[in-house]
């Protein structure tokens, strides 16, 4: 099984191919966003879990049980890749907790 | 809570609200001066864009009260409900307004049905910081106008 940190992509044709094996993936929070601008270059294989983790590492978020990471108005999976999701280019992952439950009052 | 050790939390916290954050989320930040922070989510859909006036009086002694107000800035008196009910539809018994009917929210806390449901019992614990409060009702929001 490869390690996702030390996953490294092989280019197939030149500079394009090479981008293509890659994401630019940024995660903004209410607490910040990491990296703090820009963009993390971030091999479209790796799971998405893993820039989530630096993040909230980062950002000293100490607790993302019943978190949601989503992109536009897509919900997606921290154990899936950039690459099963369908996502490419420059991804702004949007992270937080879910809404909680109401109190039926 | 003193109300300067209060400002400086509220502070701390609403300064994160910017830039990247609220150009991804769509909110706009209509004021933010201790101890209000008045917010409108989904500004680029006019047709949707939903406006709460949160109060951080005496945060975090007691967690943020919030009103729900029409675009204009009045005090709402129809509200989308999403499918959990954290939007509540009905009048709260204090405020005779719709009102956020979930835990970290001053007026679930004051409702008859869950006075015994005390704010200490999550005061300072994760999702319940200002950000995270924000938060959950926007995604609240998201769903009732899905």
């Amino acid at each position: 099984m490869k390690d996702e940190k030390d996953e490294k992509e092989q280019p197939e044709n030149g500079d394009e191919a090479t981008d293509r094996n890659f994401a630019e993936a940024a995660v903004v929070t209410t607490s910040g966003s990491y990296p703090k601008n820009g963009f993390e270059r971030t091999p479209i294989r790796q799971k998405i879990s893993v820039i989530l983790k630096k993040a909230a590492n980062k950002l000293e978020i100490t607790d993302t049980t019943d978190w949601v990471a989503t992109v536009g108005e897509q919900e997606v999976n921290p154990d899936s890749s950039y690459l099963d999701c369908g996502l490419s280019g420059e991804v702004e992952i949007d992270y937080g907790p879910r809404e909680g439950g109401g109190g039926h009052a | 809570m003193h109300k300067a050790a209060s400002k400086i939390l509220f502070d701390a916290a609403v300064a994160k609200l910017s830039g990247r954050l609220l150009e991804l989320r769509d909110w706009k930040l209509n004021s933010s001066e201790f101890p209000v922070l008045d917010i409108t989510f989904g500004t680029s859909a006019p047709d949707r864009a939903f406006r709460a006036r949160f109060t951080f009086d005496e945060w975090d002694d007691l967690p943020p009260s919030v009103c729900f107000l029409t675009t204009a800035g009045d005090p709402a008196r129809s509200v989308p409900r999403d499918p959990k009910g954290v939007i509540n539809t009905g009048n709260h018994p204090v405020t005779g307004l719709p009102f956020v009917c979930s835990i970290g929210f001053r007026e679930y806390h004051t409702h008859t049905s869950h006075v015994t449901d005390h704010w200490s019992n999550y005061r300072g614990k994760p999702g319940y910081d200002i950000g995270d409060l924000v938060t959950k009702l926007w995604q609240a929001w998201k769903k009732a106008v899905k």
